[in-house]
C-alpha cells in the first residue's frame, strides 16, 4: 500500500530531523520517502505492517484533535511518534530501519558524512601500504605452534 | 511426474551436487580422469556487474538481496533454514561459487594440532589424517585460489612449498588495522597479516584488489577468489559441465543399495532425473545433511548413509565473540577488505591455566558503511531517533574497529541438523532445522575472547567497547554433520570421503570435519576436496570394493 506522501515525509523528518546547523537534510526528502515507498511496495509483509502502523498513528493524530500529522505542532508530532514507538514497538523498529536504509544512501547525506557519493566500484579506494616495522616485535617471537 | 533432463539425461560417470568451494576444487582435480563429470547447482552464475558495490545503494543491499541469512535474502534459489532454536543464525549463499561469492576471503590453514585434539587435549577425536598429509593440497589450493599473505608466522610450521608457491603481497592493514596492530604490540601478543584469498596484484587473469570494502556482497572487481572465477573456468575447460538452477531433492539408490542418481527440479520447476555412476555431495554442513536426510528409501529409511545415526549431528558453527571498539578518531574503516587485515593466534592452542580447552583466533573487522552504522547504532540504543541523532551518529560512524574471536566449538551430538516438520523450500522440499546450544567450554572461551578483545582495543586507544557473544548473524562456518572416520559406527564417511554405507557416494564439504579448529574453514574444505579427488583417482580400479 502507498502511504500518504506528506504524512510519510513528516514522519521521516521526525525520525531523522534536519541538522540544526544545516549540515544534514532531514529524512523527509522526497527521494528518501520514495525509497521507503518502494521498499513497502516490494514487500507485502512490510506493507501490511506499515498499513497497521500508520493507522495507529492516524488514531493518535485524531485523538490530539488534529486533521493530519503534518499539520500538528512540532512538539505534538514528536509526542505522537513517541507514543507510537511505545504502542507498536515492532512496527517502530521496522520504521527506523527503513528510514536508515533509505536515508544513509542519499548522495547529499553521504557527502555530508565526508564520503564520496559514488559506488565503490570501479574507482575503489586508496589504502596506503602498511608499515611493516609494526611486525618487528612479532618476528622476534619463537615458533609456538603444536 | 519425473522426466528426463533437457539434455537427454545422459548418464554421467560422476555427478557433483553443489558448485561451491568444495565442488569446484573436486571437479577441477577429478577432470584429470577425463570422466564424464556433471555438477548440479541450485543457484545461478553471478554477474559481477550486479554486485552491490557497483551501485550507490551498496550498503543497503547488504541488508537486502545480499543479506547473510537466506531467511532474510529470500532469493528464488535460496532455501530457508529454521534456526529459531539456535543462538546463531545459518548463513550461506547459493550460486555457482556457493558461499565463496560472499565470504570474507580470510584463508588460513588449520594448525597441525587441529588434527590431533584427542591425542593432545583429550577431547573430541583425532582426524584420520594429519597436517602433513594435507599440506600439499593446501599448496595446490592456494595456488589455484591466489592467496595474499606473509610467510614466517611463528604460529604455523614453515612451508616446504614456499619457494614454489609464493604468496601475493598482504592485504594492506589500513589505518584501522595499524591501530589495532599497535594494540597487540603494546600487550606483547601475537598478530600477523591475514592470509587472504584476495589478489592484491593481478593474478591468473584476475584484477588487483582496489579496496572496495564489503567483500561479503560479492567482489565486483573480481579480485576475491570465488570459485566461479577460479576453479570453475579451469574445470570447464577440461570438460566438466555445470548446470545451474537445478535443485536436488534426493539421491536415489538401486536394489543393491548403490546410489544411482538424483531427482532434481530445474529452474522451471520440472522434476527431472539424472543418473550417475558416482554421486558426490558438496552442499555445506547444513545442505548436505538435509539432502541425506531427505534421501529416504526402503533400504535407508532414516536417510542415506545414516546407519550410524550421525547424519546431521555434531554441527559445529564457530561461535564468534564480536567486540567493537569505539575510537575518537576516524578510522577509514570502510576502505579495504572487510574481514581481512590481521589475525592473532595468541590464544589458539590449549593452555591449561585457562578454564577451557582448545582456543580461538582473532580477526579484525574493518568499519562498516553508514547504513550499517545507523542500523547497528539505532538497534543498540547508541543513536537515537529525533533530536540528537546526527551528533550521536557522528560519534560512532567510522570510529569503530571490530575484533572477532572465532571459537573452536567441539562436536556434540545434540547440536544438529534435522528436517523441519512444516517448513519447505519453494519446490516443497523439507527444509533444515538447526538445534544448537553453546557449551560451557565454548561459553568460557567466548567470555575470554571478549575480555581479551577489550584489552587489545583499549590498548589501541578505544574509549569504549561493546560486545555480542555469540554473534547472532555469524553462522557461516558449517561443519561436522557427516563426520569422517574409520569406524562406521562412529562416522558417516571413511578416511577418504566415501560413505560407509554406500560405496559410490562421497561427501566432500565441511560436513566431514571431525573437529572445527578455530580459523575460517574454506582453505581446509577445498584441500580436503582435492585430497579426496586424489584418493579416488588412485583407486579407480577398486573404487567400489
Amino acid at each position: 500500500m502507498a502511504i500518504n506522501d506528506p504524512t510519510l515525509r513528516a514522519v521521516l523528518d521526525e525520525i531523522i530531523p534536519p541538522a540544526a546547523d544545516g549540515s544534514f537534510p532531514g529524512a523527509g526528502l522526497p527521494s528518501v520517502a520514495e525509497r521507503v515507498q518502494q521498499a513497502i511496495a516490494e514487500d507485502s509483509e512490510l506493507a501490511a505492517e506499515f498499513g497497521t502502523g500508520f493507522a495507529a498513528l492516524a488514531e493518535l493524530v485524531s485523538a490530539d484533535g488534529s486533521e493530519t500529522f503534518p499539520e500538528m505542532p512540532p512538539t505534538a508530532r514528536t509526542e505522537a511518534i513517541t507514543k507510537l514507538s511505545e504502542q507498536a514497538p515492532d512496527f517502530f523498529a521496522k520504521l527506523l530501519s527503513c528510514t536508515a536504509l533509505a536515508y544513509y544512501q542519499e548522495p547529499s547525506v553521504v557527502t555530508a558524512l565526508g564520503m564520496e557519493a559514488r559506488p565503490p566500484f570501479p574507482e575503489g579506494y586508496e589504502v596506503k601500504p602498511w608499515d611493516a616495522s609494526l611486525l618487528e616485535p612479532v618476528l622476534t617471537r619463537p615458533p609456538f605452534h603444536r | 511426474m519425473t522426466k528426463p533432463a533437457a539434455d537427454k539425461n545422459e548418464k554421467v560417470d560422476v555427478l557433483i551436487i553443489g558448485a561451491g568451494a568444495a565442488g569446484a576444487a573436486f571437479a577441477w582435480s577429478l577432470a584429470d580422469t577425463r570422466m564424464n563429470i556433471l555438477c548440479l547447482e541450485q543457484g545461478q552464475w553471478m554477474d559481477p556487474a550486479s554486485y552491490p558495490t557497483a551501485g550507490t545503494d551498496w550498503n543497503a543491499r547488504g541488508h537486502g538481496d545480499f543479506a547473510l541469512s537466506p531467511n532474510e535474502r529470500k532469493r528464488p534459489e535460496d532455501y530457508p533454514v529454521n534456526d529459531n532454536d539456535s543462538p546463531i543464525s545459518a548463513a550461506m549463499f547459493n550460486a555457482v561459487g556457493g558461499s565463496t561469492i560472499t565470504y570474507a576471503g580470510h584463508f588460513p590453514r588449520f594448525h597441525p594440532s587441529d588434527f590431533r585434539v584427542r591425542s593432545l587435549d583429550g577431547v573430541a577425536d583425532d582426524w584420520p589424517m594429519d597436517y602433513a598429509t594435507l599440506a600439499p593440497y593446501y599448496a595446490i589450493n592456494e595456488r589455484m585460489m591466489g592467496v595474499a599473505g606473509l610467510l614466517g608466522d611463528p604460529a604455523y610450521p614453515p612451508r616446504s612449498d614456499a619457494d614454489d608457491n609464493p604468496l601475493l603481497p598482504p592485504v594492506p592493514l589500513g589505518k584501522l588495522g595499524e591501530v589495532v596492530a599497535d594494540g597487540f604490540n603494546r600487550l606483547g601478543w601475537h598478530w600477523w597479516p591475514s592470509n587472504s584469498a584476495i589478489a592484491t596484484q593481478e593474478h591468473d587473469g584476475r584484477a588487483a584488489c582496489i579496496n572496495l570494502g564489503p567483500c561479503t556482497t560479492g567482489c565486483a572487481q573480481g579480485a576475491k577468489a570465488s570459485t566461479d572465477i577460479t576453479y570453475w573456468p579451469a574445470a570447464m575447460r577440461r570438460g566438466v559441465r555445470v548446470k545451474s538452477g537445478c535443485r536436488v531433492r534426493e539421491v536415489t539408490v538401486n536394489d543393491a543399495g548403490m546410489a544411482d542418481g538424483v531427482i532434481y527440479y530445474d529452474e522451471d520447476g520440472n522434476e527431472c532425473r539424472q543418473e550417475a555412476e558416482v554421486v558426490v555431495i558438496a552442499c555445506n554442513g547444513i545442505g548436505t545433511a538435509r539432502l541425506l536426510l531427505n534421501s529416504r528409501s526402503k533400504l535407508f529409511p532414516d536417510g542415506l548413509a545414516n546407519s550410524s545415526g550421525l547424519v546431521g549431528r555434531n554441527l559445529m558453527l564457530h561461535p564468534y565473540a564480536m567486540t567493537q571498539g569505539l575510537f575518537e578518531q576516524r578510522m577509514d574503516g570502510y576502505k579495504g577488505p572487510t574481514g581481512c587485515g590481521l589475525m592473532s593466534h595468541e590464544f589458539y592452542e590449549t593452555d591449561r591455566r585457562r578454564n577451557f580447552v582448545r582456543g580461538y583466533s582473532f580477526e579484525i573487522l574493518r568499519g562498516v558503511g553508514p547504513v550499517t552504522t545507523a542500523l547497528w547504532g539505532m538497534n543498540a540504543g547508541l543513536v537515537p531517533w529525533g533530536q540528537g541523532h546526527h551528533e550521536a551518529f557522528d560519534a560512532v560512524f567510522d570510529r569503530t574497529a571490530g575484533l572477532l574471536a572465532i571459537c573452536e566449538d567441539l562436536p556434540e551430538l545434540n547440536n544438529r541438523v534435522t528436517l523441519d516438520a512444516a517448513l519447505t523450500d519453494s519446490n516443497g522440499i523439507p527444509a533444515a532445522k538447526i538445534d544448537y546450544t553453546v557449551s560451557e567450554n565454548t561459553r568460557r572461551m567466548l567470555d575470554h575472547g571478549v575480555a581479551r578483545a577489550n584489552d587489545v582495543l583499549t590498548a589501541a586507544g578505544a574509549v569504549a567497547t561493546a560486545s555480542e557473544a555469540p554473534w547472532k548473524i555469524a553462522g557461516w562456518h558449517l561443519m561436522g554433520t557427516a563426520r569422517m572416520g574409520s569406524d562406521p559406527a562412529n562416522s558417516v564417511v571413511n578416511e577418504w570421503g566415501r560413505a560407509h554405507d554406500v560405496k559410490n557416494l562421497f561427501v566432500i564439504d565441511g560436513s566431514i570435519f571431525v573437529t572445527a579448529a578455530a580459523v575460517n574453514p574454506t582453505n581446509t574444505i577445498q584441500a580436503m576436496a582435492l585430497y579426496i579427488a586424489d584418493q579416488i583417482k588412485d583407486r579407480l580400479e577398486t573404487l567400489f570394493d
